[in-house]
């Protein structure tokens, strides 16, 4: 009781008079919320220790080779679409559900359809991710998964974009929010960017390199259009409701959102700088790029102060320190891009191990903290009951960060002198490729690491559930035992 | 902003200046680009691949090389591909009229494979290193892929496409290990990785050789 007083306490503080009735609200979206939450963690520890034996396979190729599902060229994109369709895109829409529910105070529309939504979702994801590693990927950078998983998943989105722009439609309260913003646009462009890949590259696929063309802006939306939005709209509603104070300079708030809008729909091509394609389309890519430090510069504007302000608390609240941490690898991230999508340095950075040291970091540390602590914060309220074992979300942060850290600062740097090595003809290819060795090395460590600190949040999980669920499968025990007749309430 | 429809209207906007700029608008500047047919010998270039090539390319995809093989030769002020000898010019779009899907690649922890036919020469195929990379090269972390050779027990003479392996990696005496169709679909698809030929978009440059 005392856990669920403080909850409430803290709800009503973050609200304006009078409360509304965030019980009601919460109830309305439990089950969908939680189903996204939970499978989306599920597919995070899936990925994570796919890259973790991808890793493996790169420190000892010989071990496991008679198995070709096992091979590093199929691990690595089956870990990639596990980490962005299982645990990004759920955890994200899992929270931005309940954002949309919370800000427009209004129920969830048709929870019932959306959890059928994400049954689907997941479905389609385990058939895919096991199309991948059996050899029926389809080989286009960024879709690997087979056409018949992808509508499949396209499908199952539909029931829950369809009813969570209803739900935002049902707003109730006063202006719209930043956060509510985000969630709009990222529930309209995610099913727009994988129909139109879908057509044009797996299905109908162009000729020669408009394949790739289409791939490189597909990978660029799913990246600022979807993945970022999510997470924006997730840090623009915690930071300012756990800090208590109002993120500064918020009307530029709106700039970011239409800089975002705009750029990131242009920024993919900057990946296909130097290759073969039309000298336009990757100077396109690059100026969106650069152009993206716009809403990077507010987000650190709006959110930075607040941080700064109340550092004492960031250190201290399990939730903020995800999100502080997350704030600071997208200014970090978008910066190296931006520097980085400049010819003159991607003549030495890209496709080498500093490009994909970014991506990382952009993933693991920008999205997915955010996601992370996010759900730190609501799957308490949609129990109504504390994490059972606080200590193991320090647990969990701190193996993440110091995973994060050995993955991506030696591959960041390691990275560089590969680009410079590769450039220098008198330097043997072998010897360069050689020397990544060390790289790997540090990967498994950190990817084994963060693989601990996702397992150390699903037990923790579990653990809550199974707290929350006990009273009432006691009771449904006791009452089958003694056939009493007494009306038992579960809850 | 408290106006849901001009958000709404908003969104679609942004989003349709990128999808007509990089979806449709590449289309029509790119979609009936053709083999070029060179004046002087009357060749057209890039030729579909035969059948056996073409297979290969299926297996290659399915393996996930492109994980760490690149395919593509940057130009000579945005990289020192031509320098290190993966190509003698940068690759162009027309190069990849028939490469379905498209295994340009992101990352590189191998070498570029955009001319690798044009490498090997009249060299013999790399079976070896299909078979297991640490067989050529000391170190290499390239996944081997063993199930692509049959081990079977020598009847009368040796076959003429069985490994030779060198020492460390030998198999029973008495046994031999041959390459499936598989694998050598897969070599004629790699030895048919090769774009020396000058396009009008794109000269060839002499390149000094770097060993």
């Amino acid at each position: 009781m005392s856990q669920t007083g403080t909850i409430a306490k803290k709800d009503a503080l973050a609200a304006h008079p009078p409360a509304p009735p965030w019980a009601e609200l919460d109830a309305s979206c439990q089950l969908p919320v939680l189903y996204f939450l939970l499978s989306g963690l599920a597919w995070l520890l899936v990925g994570t220790l796919l890259q973790f034996e991808a890793g493996i396979r790169l420190l000892c190729p010989d071990w496991c080779a008679v198995c070709p599902a096992m091979t590093y060229g199929r691990l690595v994109p089956a870990a990639e679409n596990a980490l962005v369709y299982g645990f990004a895109s759920q955890m994200g829409l899992g929270i931005g559900l309940w954002l949309l529910v919370r800000l427009g105070r209004t129920p969830l529309v048709a929870s019932g359809l959306i959890a059928a939504g994400n049954v689907l979702w997941n479905l389609a994801l385990t058939v895919g991710i096991l199309a991948i590693l059996l050899g029926d990927g389809t080989g286009h950078a960024g879709l690997e998964m087979p056409a018949y998983s992808q509508w499949m998943l396209l499908a199952a989105y539909m029931f829950v974009g369809i009813w969570g722009v209803q739900t935002w439609a049902h707003h109730t309260s006063g202006p719209y929010y930043a956060s509510q913003w985000f969630l709009l646009g990222a529930m309209f462009w995610f099913p727009w960017l994988l129909t139109t890949a879908q057509l044009v590259v797996v299905t109908f696929p162009g000729r020669g390199v408009l394949p790739a063309i289409t791939g490189a802006w597909f990978a660029g939306g799913i990246q600022h259009l979807w993945l970022t939005p999510l997470a924006l709209a997730a840090i623009y509603y915690f930071i300012p409701v756990i800090t208590g104070r109002p993120l500064r300079n918020y009307h530029l708030a709106v700039v970011a959102f239409w800089s975002l809008a705009l750029f990131g729909g242009w920024s993919g091509p900057a990946r296909l700088i130097g290759g073969p394609v039309p000298a336009w389309i990757v100077s396109a890519g690059i100026v969106a790029t650069v152009l993206l430090l716009i809403p990077v510069t507010i987000v650190a504007l709006n959110t930075g102060p607040v941080l700064g302000s109340r550092l004492g608390q960031v250190c201290e609240n399990q939730v903020l320190r995800f999100l502080a941490v997350a704030v600071f690898c997208f200014v970090l991230v978008s910066l190296g891009n931006a520097l980085n999508a400049l010819r003159f340095r991607a003549a030495v950075t890209h496709l080498s191990l500093n490009e994909w040291a970014r991506g990382f970091a952009y993933f693991h540390g920008f999205v997915a903290l955010t996601f992370l602590g996010a759900a730190y914060h609501v799957v308490p309220r949609l129990m109504r009951r504390d994490w059972p074992a606080p200590r193991l979300v320090s647990v969990h942060f701190w193996f993440t960060i110091v995973g994060l850290a050995l993955v991506v600062i030696p591959a960041a740097v390691d990275g560089l002198r590969q680009g410079n090595e590769l450039n220098d003809a008198a330097v043997p290819a072998v010897k360069i490729f050689d020397q990544l060795r060390s790289v790997f090395g540090w990967r498994v460590l950190g990817l084994a690491l963060m693989s601990a600190g996702n397992l150390a949040f699903l037990t923790n999980f579990g653990w809550l559930l199974i707290r929350c669920w006990t009273p009432g499968i006691r009771s449904a025990v006791a009452l089958f035992i003694d056939q009493s007749g007494k009306s038992v309430t579960a809850r | 902003m408290n106006r849901g429809p001009l958000i709404f209207f908003g969104i679609l906007l942004t989003f349709a200046t990128a999808w007509c700029g990089l979806v449709l608008v590449p289309h029509q500047q790119l979609g009936d680009l053709a083999p070029n047919v060179s004046e002087e010998t009357g060749q057209s270039f890039p030729q579909a691949r035969p059948g056996d090539a073409a297979q290969g390319a299926r297996l290659y995809v399915s393996l996930g090389c492109v994980a760490c093989h690149t395919q593509q030769v940057r130009p000579e002020d945005g990289g020192g591909d031509i320098a290190r000898g993966w190509g003698s010019r940068r690759s162009v779009a027309r190069d990849y009229l028939y490469d379905r899907p498209l295994q340009l690649g992101s990352q590189r922890l191998a070498p570029d494979l955009a001319n690798y036919g044009e490498r090997l020469g009249t060299n013999p195929p790399p079976y070896l290193h299909l078979y297991n990379p640490r067989a050529i090269t000391a170190g290499s972390y390239c996944a081997a892929n063993p199930f692509f050779f049959t081990l079977r027990a020598v009847t009368g003479a040796p076959a003429v496409d069985a490994l030779r392996l060198p020492k460390g990696f030998e198999v029973a005496s008495g046994w031999e290990l041959v390459p499936t169709a598989e694998a050598d679909q897969l070599m004629a698809y790699l030895r048919s990785l090769r774009f020396s030929v000058a396009l009008p978009e794109a000269a060839l440059k002499l390149v000094e050789e770097n060993k």
